[in-house]
């Protein structure tokens, strides 16, 4: 499967002031039959590839290997069925109530990849959906290591979706002067802390991790990639698109995803920053990182800077990235960062991959509304 | 237009906006049991043909319909001898 920044294809963009996303092209074995197409927005299409991966990883392919009843799933989504919705609205334009296929509302539900997933391999347990925008994913993660830590679950399927390569939300995003118009050069557009960013680069895609205790992981002999070792969440209740432009809401999250997981910024290896390439936002999260673990010299790395920013898949496929550097024992390097902000005051990985020095890392998601989550991620 | 055309253009109708494997479109197929269309994909079904033959459907109608053969037979009387538009616009 390859994934990464290029020219749009998914729709023609020609004379748009933004021509370039993150596009995913799955292999046929991970596609769903043209029949399941027809019934189902790309999103749910993404995530149903996800949860093939993450079950097949997991071990728990097989119909027998886990009990339905005790498996949840959980599934972020910033925007849900964005073509459906783009496509129905448009022949309802046209041609009025019958312009709309009567699938539009099932397909373009944001509740519909989690409920597909469920539907898909029978799993009985809670199932749930999770609107938080660009935090949508990690929150996600968060809502199913709940579910295990009281009982309702013992298996949880739980990240994000986002399949917002679609005219319509490209523009909007545009609208608000929100993403990079490096057009020419699709895998230099984002760049995370550089000082030329400018703005970030829709990525489509899903994330989904298994989540269990680590008891029930034991006794089913399961293959352990890492430790959810804690999480911090807050809200900055200050604007609906502007972050602090001190970071403090940022901070908080990562001082609680600290106490959460019983650590101080010492412990703190590499952070796997939300970083999307826009001013504010990589100027903010650089002051939040500061001003939350001072001068330690924790690796900064940036996912986005390689797939672009998948808004509520985001924090799962960062999770993920996350965990693969927690099992490889490095912190890959920023791309495209070849020139760093001057007012970014952090220890940000350029060039080469860097020996990761500890067994702790965070994996930041911040979103439109204020959502704040910070996973800490641990070797196990 | 002939009953087998409009059994061609129903077979059309389920394989490209339904999915349906053209092998499976018999005229004794069932839409439900042979084919694996829900509800929805009735209703779906229902809108396209409309869509096709430019004229409204009775719901009660498609509600009554069981095989591929049903839905032939519909057509047939909603249509009458008047030709098959070309376009599905």
């Amino acid at each position: 499967m390859s994934a990464g920044v290029r020219a749009i294809s998914g729709y023609d963009a020609t004379g748009d002031a933004v021509r370039i996303a993150g596009e995913v092209d799955l292999p046929h074995e991970l596609t769903l039959g043209r029949r399941e197409q027809l019934r189902t927005d790309r999103c749910t299409q993404l995530a149903a590839a996800a949860a093939s991966l993450a079950l097949e990883d997991a071990g728990l392919a097989g119909d027998e290997a886990a009990e339905p009843g005790r498996v949840g799933v959980v599934v972020g989504s910033g925007i849900g069925g964005a073509a459906t919705a783009e496509h129905n609205w448009a022949g309802y334009f046209r041609d009025g109530p019958s312009g709309m296929r009567p699938r539009a509302i099932p397909m373009g539900m944001i509740n519909d990849p989690a409920a597909w997933v469920s539907i898909r391999h029978g799993f009985t347990g809670p199932c749930l959906a999770i609107a938080t925008a660009c935090a949508s994913g990690a929150d996600a993660i968060v809502a199913g290591s709940q579910m295990i830590a009281t009982g309702e679950a013992d298996i949880v399927l739980a990240g994000g979706t986002e399949a917002p390569v679609v005219r319509g939300i490209v523009c909007g995003f545009d609208r608000l002067s929100a993403l990079s118009h490096r057009n020419d050069d699709p895998a230099g557009a984002s760049r995370p802390f550089n000082k030329d960013r400018d703005g970030f680069v829709l990525g489509e895609g899903a994330a989904l991790l298994v989540l269990e205790s680590a008891a029930h992981a034991r006794a089913r002999g399961a293959h352990v990639h890492a430790a959810l070792r804690g999480y911090g969440r807050s809200s900055d209740a200050h604007h609906v698109t502007m972050p602090h432009s001190d970071g403090e809401g940022a901070r908080k999250a990562i001082d609680r995803a600290l106490r959460s997981a019983g650590a101080v910024a010492a412990d703190v290896a590499a952070v796997n920053a939300h970083g999307t390439s826009t001013t504010l936002n990589d100027m903010t999260e650089a002051r939040a990182i500061r001003a939350a673990l001072g001068d330690v010299g924790v690796a900064v790395t940036a996912t986005k800077s390689l797939v672009g920013h998948a808004l509520g898949a985001a924090g799962a496929i960062e999770a993920v990235g996350t965990v693969q550097m927690l099992t490889s024992g490095l912190v890959p390097p920023i791309a495209n960062l070849n020139d760093p902000d001057p007012g970014v005051d952090l220890d940000v990985v350029r060039s080469a991959p860097r020996e990761l020095t500890g067994t702790l890392v965070l994996s930041n998601s911040f979103a439109f509304g204020g959502h704040n989550v910070v996973l800490a991620l641990a070797t196990t | 237009m002939t009953a087998d055309d409009v059994l061609a253009q129903v077979s059309d109708a389920l394989v490209a906006e339904l999915g349906v494997s053209a092998e499976r479109i018999v005229p004794a197929a069932t839409l439900t049991e042979d084919l694996e269309m829900d509800s929805l994909d009735r209703v779906e079904f229902l809108a396209v043909l409309e869509g096709r033959i430019g004229t409204a459907i009775e719901a009660d109608a498609i509600e009554q319909i069981r095989t591929v053969q049903n839905v032939v037979d519909l057509v047939v009387g909603v249509v009458g001898e008047q030709s098959w538009p070309t376009a599905t616009s």
